[in-house]
């Protein structure tokens, strides 16, 4: 918000303010009622305040640095099994396809992060969609969002997107003055979405004899076993 | 003991001399009339000896202190004129109670029963009087502050003549009853002169007189007679003022010492005492014959 | 009728007191203010939009800035009328003298400031409890949410020499602009010119300025650069008004 119009609003109310004291003749009783019923107003705040529970407010699930749950990672590094991420699934598509044919893959809109692993004893292409959203609920808007989707078409494997989810967050900072003489800093908007903890991944298992292409652009990891 | 002393003082404002050298001593316990035209620098005077205005140069004592800035000055002498302001949130039985607790002599019943009989409601503030019911206020402050000093400046500024004249009468009975030094600025001098015991009579910056009231009553002398007669004795003396009245009349005022009188007695001219008014007014009328020779 | 002798520091606690009932308009304009603040501060006084893959964030950022902000200039502007010729004269019915005004004004301003920095602190937790109960919105959940006792009590010290300092630069621009007439109109553009020209000769002069008060992070500098500088200011301005004469 710029300062030149919360200055002119400023200078108008006081201006006012100080116009209808002396119009009004207001006293020095109102003066000190209003300076008590503000310090009065302010410590029911602060009471408030107190009774704000801060285990529902900071998350035990807050990821903190080395203890993330980052399904793309720990699939792909650490091993872990993609059973590990059920709860996550969101939906899955299966396509029937030739042996030793060759799929194009592709991604509409959006890219995304794309597992891999190879099966053997399974003639169908499986993909599944893992969607891990944060918990507060996104903003609903208004109109068409789209559709996940997986399409095979003439070879052609094509992955559809929804628009992105919409989320309106506030947070506090605490800098100046209340940080001024601590090491803490609070930086955190920088980092909005680490915090956010959302993660959205296709896995694709691929039968043996099928030959998957891809741009090099494309965000994709083999696995193997 | 010496209440003011004055020497030599003097007080530039803007370039002009507004006092030019005053010297004089007031003692203490008396009520002094300062008596002068429009900007003689009665006001200039009274804020030097409040400590209000720091004095050009000369020296000037108020209790045996330079009054500019001091406390002790502040503490024992009030000036009361028609600018006192108080801040607007106070309403005026505020201003009673801060000044009860500022001044040490302060007299709360006297306040409070003039408070009443002038009728002033506690509530209500001070800018919001009329010029005279301000007047009557700080009145009220400077005669219940009862301090070593009260100078009043113009104190009737605005008030009816009936609250003059209350005015004067408490005055006179709250200094018969706790003596103080009172100092009353005024130009008119016929609305005080029954309180006075002494005036100093200021002009272009000066001291023009300073005496007791009885010495001013007969300080000088009228004498009306024809022009002709008259005139030829007037040549050689001093006159302090001489008018035509009528066809071939004059009126003229002489020191009461001067040899004219006993010269005029002769010619059986009347004679007989100026008002004290008129004869400041004469004495500081510089000697041009007033607003009659403008339209000459 | 024997003298009354006074003391000074007598009459500067009873001017103090007086001062305490007449301004009553300072702490109204006070609460005036922060009440605005407060409501500026309602939408936020930042924010930002963040978007990757799958997710568009848009968030809005609470801060107490505004109420320091305002604060700030509710005391400069205090601080100015404090020394105008009119309160000047407001000061003067009674016993005093410059000294005991001015020190019984710089008084009023410390205790204004005390009760300013207190009320902003106050403010940084009626801004919170605002934002959690009544905006519908969900916030980061962050440690910044929460005020620790080490954070208040650092708030309110930096708050309270804050506003002492703004207060005495305030007062010192007043005092020097009654010395002539001309001069309210002239300290302002002086002082933007003064600040011009330095920032020509030496880039950063101005952040430098700030870096050296409001970047001191030890509690005991960060005292002794705010007070030594306020107690400069108001050394000055007493000093030209107690050879200034009062009541026209």
């Amino acid at each position: 918000m710029s300062v030149i119009p919360i200055f002119i609003i400023l200078i108008v109310i006081i201006g006012g303010f100080l116009f209808f004291q002396n119009r009004w003749n207001l006293g020095r009783k109102f003066g000190y009622f209003l300076l008590g019923g503000y310090t009065l107003f302010l410590v029911i705040t602060f009471v408030v305040y107190l009774f704000i529970p801060v285990d529902a407010f900071l998350d035990e699930d807050f990821p903190e640095d080395g203890e993330t749950k980052d399904m793309f990672h720990s699939v792909v590094y650490n091993g872990v099994p993609i059973k590990e991420f059920a709860e996550f699934e969101k939906a899955s598509w299966d396509f029937n396809v030739a042996e030793g044919e060759s799929i194009w893959l592709t991604t509409e809109y959006y890219d995304f992060p794309v597992i891999i692993e190879r099966v053997d004893d399974q003639e169908e292409l499986k993909v599944t969609l893992y969607e891990m959203l944060p918990d507060v609920e996104p903003v609903e808007l208004f109109g068409d969002q789209g559709e996940d989707g997986v399409v095979l078409q003439s070879n052609n494997l094509t992955i559809y997107s929804r628009e992105p989810y919409y989320y309106e967050l506030g947070q506090f900072e605490k800098e100046f003055p209340f940080t001024r003489f601590t090491a803490e800093r609070a930086e955190i908007y920088m980092h909005a979405l680490d915090i956010l903890n959302f993660e959205k991944l296709y896995y694709i298992h691929l039968p043996e004899h099928v030959e998957l292409l891809y741009s090099p652009d494309m965000y994709v990891e083999w696995l193997r076993n | 003991m010496k209440l003011v002393e004055c020497d030599n003082l003097t007080k530039r404002i803007y370039g002009n001399n507004a006092l030019d050298g005053i010297t004089f001593t007031l003692h203490e316990n008396k009520i002094t009339g300062l008596i002068g035209r429009n900007g003689a620098g009665k006001t200039t005077l009274m804020k030097i000896l409040a400590g209000y205005w720091r004095e050009t140069s000369g020296t000037v004592k108020v209790f045996s202190e330079r009054p500019f800035q001091n406390l002790i000055v502040s503490a024992n002498a009030i000036y009361v004129d028609d600018q006192m302001t108080f801040h607007q949130s106070l309403t005026l039985g505020d201003i009673l109670e801060e000044a009860e607790r500022f001044y040490p002599n302060w007299d709360k019943g006297l306040a409070e029963r003039l408070f009443d009989y002038f009728s002033f409601h506690p509530k209500s503030k001070h800018d919001a009087l009329s010029k005279g019911r301000k007047s009557t206020f700080n009145m009220i402050i400077g005669l219940a502050s009862k301090c070593k000093l009260t100078l009043f400046d113009e104190p009737t500024t605005g008030m009816d003549a009936s609250v003059r004249k209350d005015f004067y009468r408490a005055l006179l009975k709250d200094y018969l009853a706790h003596p103080r030094s009172i100092i009353i600025s005024s130009h008119h001098l016929e609305e005080i002169e029954d309180v006075l015991e002494e005036i100093i009579l200021i002009d272009e910056g000066k001291v023009f007189l300073y005496q007791s009231m009885d010495e001013l009553k007969e300080y000088a002398q009228g004498i009306s007679g024809k022009t002709d007669i008259l005139k030829p004795l007037l040549d050689d003396v001093e006159v302090i003022y001489k008018t035509e009245i009528g066809a071939g009349n004059t009126y003229a005022v002489v020191r009461a010492n001067s040899p004219v009188i006993e010269q005029a007695r002769q010619y059986g001219m009347a004679i007989g005492p100026v008002a004290p008014n008129d004869l400041c007014i004469y004495l500081t009328a510089k000697h041009k014959g007033g607003i009659d020779d403008v339209f000459k | 009728m024997s003298l009354n002798r006074v003391n000074a520091s007598d009459i500067v606690k009873k001017q103090f007191q007086y001062k305490l009932k007449a301004y009553v308009g300072v702490f109204t304009s006070l609460v005036v203010v922060q009440i605005i603040a407060l409501i500026f501060s309602y939408g936020g006084t930042g924010g930002g939009f963040s978007s990757s893959n799958g997710i568009d964030v848009r968030y809005q950022t609470y801060t107490v800035d505004n109420v320091i902000v305002l604060t700030s200039l509710w005391a400069l502007i205090h601080a100015i009328i404090l020394t105008t010729k009119k309160d000047w004269q407001h000061a003067f019915p009674f016993v005093g003298n410059s000294w005991t005004n001015n020190l019984s004004n710089i008084l009023l301003l410390l205790f204004a400031s005390i009760i300013a920095a207190v009320l902003t602190v106050l403010s940084a937790f009626a801004i919170r409890v605002i934002i959690f109960h009544f905006v519908n919105e969900d916030l980061f959940r962050s440690y910044t949410f929460f005020l620790t006792a080490e954070n208040i009590l650092s708030g309110w010290y930096v708050l309270t020499f804050h506003f002492f300092f703004i207060c005495a630069i305030g007062y010192f621009l007043g005092t020097v602009s009654r010395i002539h007439p001309m001069l309210p109109i002239l300290v302002p553009v002086i002082m933007i010119g003064l600040l011009i020209v330095f920032e020509q000769i030496h880039q950063g002069f101005m952040i430098e300025i700030a870096t050296f008060y409001y970047e001191e992070t030890n509690p005991a500098l960060f005292f002794v650069k705010m007070v030594t500088t306020s107690t400069i200011l108001f050394a000055v301005s007493v000093f030209i008004s107690n050879r200034t004469e009062v009541r026209t």
